[in-house]
């Protein structure tokens, strides 16, 4: 066998060697870890997802482990690398084997004798033994350990499970707690896409509302028991597992479990699915609009935590007055919510097929349906908002409102029929004596004076809703005020007082508002009296169709007031004070209402009395049912009080974390340096 | 000591000065049967306005669709949570009436669901006794409306007292009068009004 | 020194010195110790306690103290002195702290802890459960509301000298009777208490020989109520009843419109005074306690407190009358506070009350089972009387002992040190 030949079979036999020890290293190294997460499990019982992680994580250190193997050692692979190698290990060679193997020149038979007469199988043999047997043996070692741990620490390991939860680690060797382990698996609604989970050991199960919930143990508890409040939940046994199934509850409850005098608390704590926010964007505020045709677009946007069902537009249309109102509603613009959590949606309002008429409100919103099947669905609706129809006679305001019918109709009336009386006396006149004409005439005169004075009860608005402002002045030509005094007065009012009183005299009302066209017509009025007094019905005349006019023109002019200021109605509380029967009136005792304090005060009382349980288990009990009712009122407290009952749980030292949740529920301490002179001052 | 104002909610939607005689007349029937001090005219106060919270006693009516706004709701909902009562009467006396349907959707929203007044609530013996619950109104009685009487008035409880109370029973039609109109009635029937106020004001 | 004849003079003088010293020292020692006795060390005298207790040591004993003795030892001391053995003590440099424990008349419930010592000492607090807070010490002590505590409260120092009191489980008493019209303060200052947790008694006029009355409103009895707040004038015709139970040991709550009337006047801490700010509806919003109606309570009756002023205004003021406590109230229509203020308001005015009734109520507190110390220096000097030889220079644990002994070494030394160099033996 000629060098070339011995240096091949020595590299076959190192290549091998390599490889037994890549495989040996990546075994040893994923057997240890393997090894150490069985021990962690026995020790703390580690959860599935962190056993699952264990295991993928053995596997790929193992890997890496013999590729760093492999790649430290490639000089196996290669016939020089070997024979440098080998020139190392055997400094005798004098480089004869390299110079062969690399066929630099030279004597060949004198290289070959040479190489022949050096024997390198001894280091061949030491570096295949030093390679290969300390990774094999560690690994055996590790698979060896790992096999003897309980078969249900090896089962966990070797194969975790959501569902292993109830394998003891430790085997059929009993727990100390004889409720652990103990497996949760929350299955959540379908409609709400999460994901299933597999809780170990859990103090509390926070969970969707409406999730499905299965309780799982070995079934070495005898006669196991388990109830929410005072109803009772069925137990099913299963093989070498009892479960549990039930729904989360609406609100925060604790599961308890009983097995003879050993009882467990489990926490539920439902999560509630959120309706969903539905925002109106068009139209961005409330309008008026006088066209009872054209479209209005509505745009608008809703979003859910799960996804949305469906979203839509609603309308309501009022119409009428008074006490009279009628009302009509539709939906339009339906639109699918396709499960996403975020739609917009746009609608066309189309105002001609709603038959719309002046006065009518249009009130709009947007309404979105979530997915919730189970507790829901969840409706939401935005902000309404009102587009009303404006009436003919109405154009100044969409805040004002017609006017009740004015006296002015009566008025137009009368004023025309003394028009008529007095235009035929003035035709009959030159058949008839003086005094004759000049009777009728004052009889004409006392009418026009009369109806002067109902138009002057339209005109003036008085405080305290008394009209009767002619009356006021008393007989007729009492008054100081003249036409033209009175219209300057109301001019003034209107214009230049910026709608300050007018007042005519100390002991009457003030005047708080003017009509001016009937004032025109209670002036043309006053003129036509003063003729018609003298006997002079021809020169009425002119006044008396000015002041038709002027009854016309009011009749047609806007008579508007503001909404939100009716006609105050002041109490004359002097006058009805006790006014009233009394006789009936015995108000009844009231029963002293449940005073319970404050939430905060309700708790720490109770908190102190589960501390004063300590160290006994149930004062852990206490501060799990305690924790439950905290969780809405004092979640902070809740929170703080979680990490001490599962420190409590475990036997760890639970007093940072007790004293943390007492400052949160019961606050700060105040403090002074100083003693004061009066202790519990504010 | 400060005197007691009757206050009106004015509200965006709806028309909220529909019975604009009703504060009178309540005013004049706490002061005819009371020594309580009272304001002698009433107050109409923004429902979405801060100064909502000055008056703790507030009534709402109207005809049309009630739909409060995002302030008008969070006023509404701090003037219960610091112990104010809102007063909310269905001036078209009709359950099936848009007032009806959105005034109940938006108090469930703001304040939580209404349930029945039962007739022996403390409310019906605050002052007057009304041992049959709330006193009838012409308007149940003539056929206007939804022609029912209504038995109970509604009310959502916060802490064992009233925080919300729902009446359809058309008060505000009922008591919508001149005070100086109450002497040609045999039996005053604002006497309920009284009850009403004495209630708030004590629990 | 010139001559030998000086240095002899000087020599004789310094020996002479040197032995009156150690006469005086000896002499001080056989004084101190009369009759004969023993002293022990500092540290180590508390595990010499038994021994002495089954062979008394003499006649005397007095013991050094470097600390304030554990409440044990302390009383083993006081036994040996009932026993027979004279005890006396020692001790220069000792920690004077004290700490007073009381339950809050506040159903939200709080511990009042009052320590004194030393000024601008911290004291660490802490109680069963574990560390409550710190308190410094002002120039006359230092006072600390602590929101729960739990068992016995402890006062540590730096140095590790610690005080300890029970907390005790007082709040029997849980009624309060409120008298006044109805309206929107009677109203909220019962639901302000209710919600506090107090049971609520009121009596609320309507009209004329018309009451409303909420819970059962009893004879007013410091048996039956804690505090009693009158709030106008319909609380007058009670006055006597009111007067009566406040002597007696009652709390009562004057609101401004009660502080007028006359049928209060001799229970009184201050006022009547006069309104400062007109009452009605206030145009702006009410934000805060100050922005209330006012009114000024001044002059204060001597030995009253006053508790609060507002712009210079006093609104609170409290004092004594009988065996009871009287609180009177210068700011009106707190509900508005309550109502209008920003979202705290309405806890704020809630604690204003409870702390208002808290400062009138009085809360019986029965002592705790726990062995508690909370003034050790005070029970030292309580048990074993003053410390002995405190300025004696013959007491070995006197430093002037320590300086005549130097100062006899001295001269001794000078005297010798001075033949030698002079050549004499």
């Amino acid at each position: 066998m000629n060098a070339r030949a011995r240096v091949s079979t020595t590299r076959q036999q190192l290549s091998a060697a390599v490889i037994g020890a890549s495989l040996g290293w990546g075994l040893a190294v994923a057997m240890i870890l393997l090894l150490l997460a069985a021990l962690g499990d026995l020790v703390f019982g580690l959860a599935y997802e962190i056993r699952f992680v264990t295991r993928i994580g053995a596997i790929a250190l193992g890997v890496v482990a013999a590729l760093v193997v492999l790649l430290r050692n490639r000089g196996a692979w290669h016939i020089e690398g070997v024979a440098l190698w080998l020139e190392e290990k055997a400094p005798n060679l004098n480089y004869a084997l390299v110079t062969l193997i690399q066929g630099a020149g030279g004597s060949i038979a004198a290289l070959e004798q040479h190489v022949a007469q050096v024997d390198w199988r001894a280091p061949v043999r030491r570096r295949i033994g030093r390679g290969t047997v300390p990774p094999l043996l560690l690994a055996s070692i590790a698979t060896g350990a790992f096999l003897l741990l309980p078969a249900n620490a090896v089962t966990r390991i070797r194969a975790p499970r959501p569902d292993d939860g109830f394998l003891a680690p430790r085997g059929s060797g009993e727990s100390a707690d004889p409720f652990r382990p103990l497996l949760v698996r929350v299955m959540p609604p379908a409609y709400s896409g999460q994901a299933e989970r597999t809780l170990e050991n859990p103090i509390a199960v926070a969970g969707l509302q409406g999730s499905r919930l299965l309780i799982e143990g070995p079934a070495r508890l005898e006669a196991l028991v388990a109830g929410i409040g005072d109803s009772g939940l069925s137990v099913a046994t299963n093989g070498d597992h009892w479960s549990i199934s039930l729904e989360m509850p609406a609100s925060p409850r604790v599961l308890t479990l009983t097995s003879g005098t050993r009882h467990h608390l489990l926490t539920l704590e439902p999560e509630p699915d959120s309706i969903p926010q539905v925002q109106l964007l068009l139209p961005s505020r409330d309008t008026a609009r006088r066209a009872v045709t054209g479209v209005v677009q509505l745009d608008a946007r809703a979003g859910d935590d799960f996804g949305l069902d469906s979203a839509w537009f609603e309308y309501i249309i009022s119409s009428g007055e008074g006490e009279n109102f009628t009302f009509r509603s539709g939906v339009l613009g339906r639109h699918a919510g396709d499960d996403n959590r975020s739609v917009a949606f746009t609608a066309l309002l189309t105002l001609d097929s709603l038959h719309l008429a002046g006065g009518n409100v249009i009130h709009v919103r947007a309404v979105a349906r979530d997915r919730n099947t189970t507790t829901g669905p969840g409706l939401a609706a935005s902000e309404t908002r009102t587009i009303r129809i404006l009436r003919a006679d109405e154009g100044d305001s969409v805040s004002v409102d017609a006017m009740a019918p004015a006296q002015g109709d009566s008025s137009l009336l009368s004023q025309r029929m003394l028009l008529l009386l007095t235009e035929t006396l003035q035709r009959r006149r030159p058949r008839l004596r003086r005094d004759t004409v000049v009777e009728e005439s004052r009889a004409i005169a006392r009418d026009q004076s009369a109806l002067r004075r109902r138009v002057a009860d339209v005109i003036f608005m008085r405080l305290g809703g008394e009209g009767n402002a002619e009356e006021s002045e008393g007989a007729e030509g009492e008054s100081e005020l003249t036409p033209e005094a009175l219209m300057r007065a109301a001019s003034d009012t209107n214009m230049a007082n910026g709608g300050r009183p007018l007042d005519f005299s100390q002991d009457e009302s003030p005047v708080v508002a003017l009509n001016l066209p009937l004032l025109e017509a209670y002036n043309a009025m006053w003129d036509a009296g003063r003729e018609l007094e003298i006997g002079e019905p021809g020169r009425a005349i002119p006044h008396m169709h000015a002041a038709l006019d002027a009854i016309q023109r009011a009749r047609q002019a806007e008579r508007l007031y503001l909404r939100g200021q009716p006609k105050p109605v002041v109490v004359d509380l002097s006058r009805v004070r006790l006014a009233g029967k009394l006789t009936d009136a015995s108000p009844a005792p009231e029963s002293r209402r449940e005073t319970n304090g404050e939430v905060s005060a309700r708790l720490l009382d109770r908190f102190t009395l589960a501390l004063a349980l300590l160290p006994d288990e149930r004062a852990v009990d206490s501060l799990t049912v305690l924790r439950i009712d905290a969780l809405h009122t004092a979640p902070g407290f809740a929170q703080a009080l979680a990490q001490a009952i599962a420190e409590l749980r475990t036997g760890r030292d639970a007093t940072e974390s007790l004293v943390r949740a007492r400052r949160l529920l019961a606050g700060v301490t105040a403090t002074t340096a100083d003693l004061p002179s009066w202790s519990g001052a504010p | 000591m400060s005197e007691f104002v009757f206050a009106t909610a004015q509200y965006e939607s709806g028309d909220w000065d529909s019975a604009p005689l009703l504060p009178a007349n309540i005013i004049d029937s706490v002061a005819r049967y009371t020594g309580l001090a009272v304001a002698p005219t009433g107050i109409i106060v923004s429902l979405g306005s801060q100064d909502l919270l000055r008056y703790p006693l507030v009534f709402l009516t109207g005809h049309l669709p009630v739909r409060f706004s995002q302030e008008e709701s969070r006023m509404l909902r701090e003037l219960i949570a610091r112990g104010g009562m809102l007063f909310v009467d269905d001036h078209n006396h009709d359950v099936d009436g848009v007032f009806h349907r959105t005034a109940v959707e938006e108090i469930t929203r703001v304040a939580g669901p209404l349930r029945d007044l039962p007739n022996d609530h403390p409310l019906y013996s605050a002052y007057f006794h009304f041992t049959d619950g709330p006193p009838t109104t012409s308007h149940e009685l003539n056929g206007w409306g939804d022609n029912l009487v209504h038995k109970h008035l509604q009310a959502v409880d916060r802490d064992g007292r009233i925080a919300v109370l729902y009446s359809s029973k058309d008060y505000s039609s009922e008591w919508n009068y001149h005070p100086e109109t109450k002497r040609f009635n045999s039996v005053d029937n604002t006497r309920f009004a009284v009850n009403l106020v004495v209630y708030a004001l004590t629990r | 020194m010139r001559s030998p004849a000086d240095r002899r003079i000087l020599e004789l003088l310094l020996r002479a010195a040197g032995l009156a010293g150690l006469v005086w020292l000896i002499a001080g020692s056989f004084m101190s110790h009369r009759p004969a006795g023993r002293v022990s060390l500092a540290t180590r005298w508390p595990m010499s306690l038994p021994e002495w207790s089954l062979n008394p040591p003499a006649d005397s004993l007095t013991v050094r103290l470097a600390a304030i003795p554990e409440r044990p030892a302390l009383d083993w001391l006081v036994a040996l002195r009932r026993a027979g053995t004279h005890v006396t003590w020692s001790g220069a440099g000792l920690t004077a702290l004290a700490i007073e424990v009381e339950p809050r008349g506040d159903p939200a419930g709080g511990v009042l802890v009052r320590a004194g010592g030393v000024p601008d000492r911290t004291l660490a607090l802490r109680d069963r459960l574990g560390a409550l807070d710190s308190l410094r010490l002002g120039r006359v002590g230092g006072t600390a509301i602590v929101p729960a505590a739990e068992g016995v409260v402890a006062a540590t120092i730096r140095t590790g000298e610690s005080v300890t009191a029970a907390v005790g489980a007082g709040d029997t008493l849980r009624r309060i009777l409120v008298l006044g019209t109805a309206g929107w303060e009677s109203k909220f200052v019962v639901a302000a208490l209710s919600e506090r947790g107090w049971m609520v008694d009121a009596r609320l006029a309507v009209a004329p020989r018309l009451t409303v009355l909420a819970g059962t409103p009893t004879t007013i009895d410091t048996s039956v109520y804690t505090a009693v707040i009158a709030l106008d004038s319909t609380a007058a015709p009670q006055a006597d009843a009111i007067t009566r139970y406040v002597h007696s040991g009652g709390g009562l709550i004057l609101a401004p419109d009660a502080v007028g009337l006359r049928a209060f006047r001799s229970l009184l801490p201050a006022g009547p005074g006069r309104a400062v700010a007109p009452s009605g509806l206030p145009v702006e919003r009410v934000t805060s306690r100050a922005e209330l109606p006012i009114r000024d309570l001044a002059p204060l009756q001597p030995n009253a407190v006053a508790l609060e002023r507002v712009n210079g205004h006093l609104v609170a003021a409290a004092g004594r009358a009988g065996s009871g406590r009287v609180l009177a109230l210068g700011l009106g229509e707190t509900w508005r506070w309550r109502m209008e203020g920003d979202e705290s308001a309405m806890a704020a005015h809630r604690s204003w009350w409870a702390a208002n009734v808290a400062a009138v109520a009085y809360v019986p507190v029965p002592r705790g089972k726990e062995a508690t110390d909370p003034a050790p220096l005070a029970s030292l000097y309580q048990s074993l009387g003053s410390p002995v030889n405190a300025g004696s220079g013959a007491n070995p644990g006197n430093s002037l002992s320590w300086v005549v002994l130097l100062g006899v070494m001295a001269s001794l030394l000078g005297e010798w040190a001075s033949r030698r160099l002079r050549g004499t033996a």
